[in-house]
């Protein structure tokens, strides 16, 4: 008993690699020339990690291995949407990330794992918000294949199933083969 | 231990199944890009699952990561890769790179696992494995570490773990999915004879046995933390006041509450020092796209049409205000 020893649940927004970092990363203010296309309302990076303290250094690894987690096509969206948010006027920016910062941190991260899953997430938190650690990757993995009507079928049912069965209904959505799932998902669907 | 045929639960079975679906494609990958021939990594990879199959039952699933890649690192194929292995010529750093190095590289950019589950993957402190990584780093010509070599080199991986073609994955779950339909003792509570050595040659490093002292030096650290913590609390109550007597449980102290600032500017800024880190977090910070990582949950929150959540524990207001208007033409006659 190493690591893990009570089976740990595991948030799936908690970065794939990453301890539990701290939220946000309050960095040093702005400075004047950016290198990045950054919009101009978010503080910039400083680039040597002597300027960052070990919890934002951590924060930050664990933001970064989440987003080389993500599949192209979720990356392309969201950098289409930073550049449609660097071309907000400043102070729409800044309403907009205020907006983003009030919510809840469970909802906030769910948005780690790319607008897709993230958009679904609080809907299918339910079922795969806390999970154990050993089901964290073959989870996102399986929730990733999902064409968007089964995933739309999945939330339904993470959303009508009581928690005491949550557990057994994951376990055996996940066990399922690839063929298997629309099937499970009428099914489940249905009562 | 039950006869060789002990029924698994189809739960078990699920459950095992699933890890391996959820694990093999990275797995593949680390074994093909550490050994540079595809066929000898489905091998190994192969055996490795049947074995993993073999222990996992014996096995607490939130080790099941850390066994099953043990067993794959600690494969003669993949822990020294034979000559004549054959990379693509995006990944020419790798043949570079001496194969403690390359796995080392390898678990972190391909398997996805963070330092210290990888240093104990290969039996190492983590500060060996972070020297480990170090050594991988590309360098530019200056010898410092080459940021966006290293990037290409993560793409490169992360490309080809996207590129697999899912036949060769279909090919790997055959001898997991019929545990049953292999011969002799291919079943889930008996480990397969010729794999289960793998799992038992991990000893063979010296030095290597550190869970005994691992152990005793956690038990020594926390006692004493506990004990200086206990120690300290007392004298610092016997010091500020009178013990107020209160009951178990209740919060007894009457003294004023001190508040005192911390200082907030001159907290002295310290990066950790090791090597790899310092190489992977310049790589990091030298990544354009940082700043994007780093927001990612904000873009991907307005990528989506930047929702606000419904929030159940509040008593719902009637309804959201209409995202655009003319939608709610009906009233009218």
């Amino acid at each position: 008993m190493s690591k893990s020893f009570p089976c740990l649940v595991l948030g799936l927004a908690l970065a794939a690699t990453a301890s539990a970092a701290p939220h946000a990363l309050d960095l040093p203010p702005p400075a004047p020339t950016s290198a990045t296309p950054a919009p101009v309302t978010a503080p910039a990076i400083p680039a040597t990690p002597a300027a960052l303290d070990p919890a934002q250094l951590r924060a930050l690894r664990s933001r970064y291995a989440a987003w080389q987690a993500l599949p192209e096509p979720e990356r392309a969206r969201i950098r289409e949407a930073a550049r449609a948010v660097a071309a907000l006027p400043p102070a729409q920016q800044q309403t907009l990330r205020q907006r983003f910062a009030e919510q809840d941190q469970r909802f906030r991260d769910g948005w780690l794992l790319g607008p897709q899953l993230g958009q679904l997430f609080p809907k299918l938190q339910g079922l795969f918000g806390y999970l154990p650690a050993e089901q964290r990757e073959p989870a996102l993995a399986i929730l990733r294949q999902l064409s968007s009507d089964q995933l739309a079928q999945l939330s339904l049912v993470a959303q009508r199933t009581p928690p005491q069965e949550r557990d057994q209904v994951r376990s055996q959505f996940l066990a399922l083969a690839p063929g298997a799932r629309d099937a499970w998902l009428k099914q489940n669907v249905g009562h | 231990m039950t006869a060789a045929t002990a029924p698994v639960s189809s739960t078990a079975a699920g459950a095992l199944s699933a890890f391996l679906r959820g694990v093999e494609r990275r797995a593949l990958v680390v074994a093909e890009l550490q050994c540079g021939d595809p066929t000898v990594a489905e091998q190994a990879l192969v055996s490795v699952m049947r074995a993993f199959a073999g222990i996992a039952s014996d096995v607490p699933m939130a080790q099941w990561p850390d066994r099953f890649w043990i067993l794959l690192a600690h494969r003669t194929p993949i822990r020294m890769p034979a000559e004549g292995g054959q990379w693509s010529p995006g990944l020419a750093h790798l043949p570079a790179l001496a194969p403690p190095a390359r796995l080392a590289l390898l678990l972190r950019i391909g398997g996805g696992l963070d330092e210290a589950a990888a240093a104990q993957i290969l039996d190492l402190p983590v500060a060996d494995y972070q020297q480990a990584l170090a050594e991988a780093c590309p360098r530019d010509a200056q010898g410092h570490p080459d940021a966006a070599a290293w990037r290409a080199l993560a793409e490169q991986v992360q490309q080809r773990l996207r590129d697999l073609p899912l036949s060769r994955l279909q090919r790997l779950q055959q001898p997991v999915a019929a545990p049953a339909a292999a011969n002799e003792a291919a079943s889930w509570r008996t480990p397969h004879k010729a794999d289960a050595t793998p799992a038992r040659a991990r000893p063979r490093r010296k030095g290597g046995r550190r869970l005994p002292w691992k152990g005793l030096l956690i038990v020594v650290v926390t006692a004493g933390v506990l004990l200086g913590g206990a120690a300290w609390w007392k004298h610092a109550r016997q010091v500020g006041e009178p013990m107020a007597s209160a009951p178990d449980g209740a919060v007894a102290d009457a003294g004023p509450v001190q508040v005192e600032e911390l200082p907030a500017d001159d907290l002295p800024v310290i990066a950790p020092a090791d090597p790899a880190d310092a190489a992977s977090d310049a790589a990091m910070l030298a990544d354009p796209e940082l700043g994007l990582a780093r927001d990612a949950d904000l873009y991907a929150w307005f990528a989506a049409g930047g929702p606000v959540p419904v929030d159940e524990s509040q008593p719902q207001p009637s309804r959201p205000e209409p995202a655009t208007a003319g939608l709610e033409t009906s009233t009218d006659e």
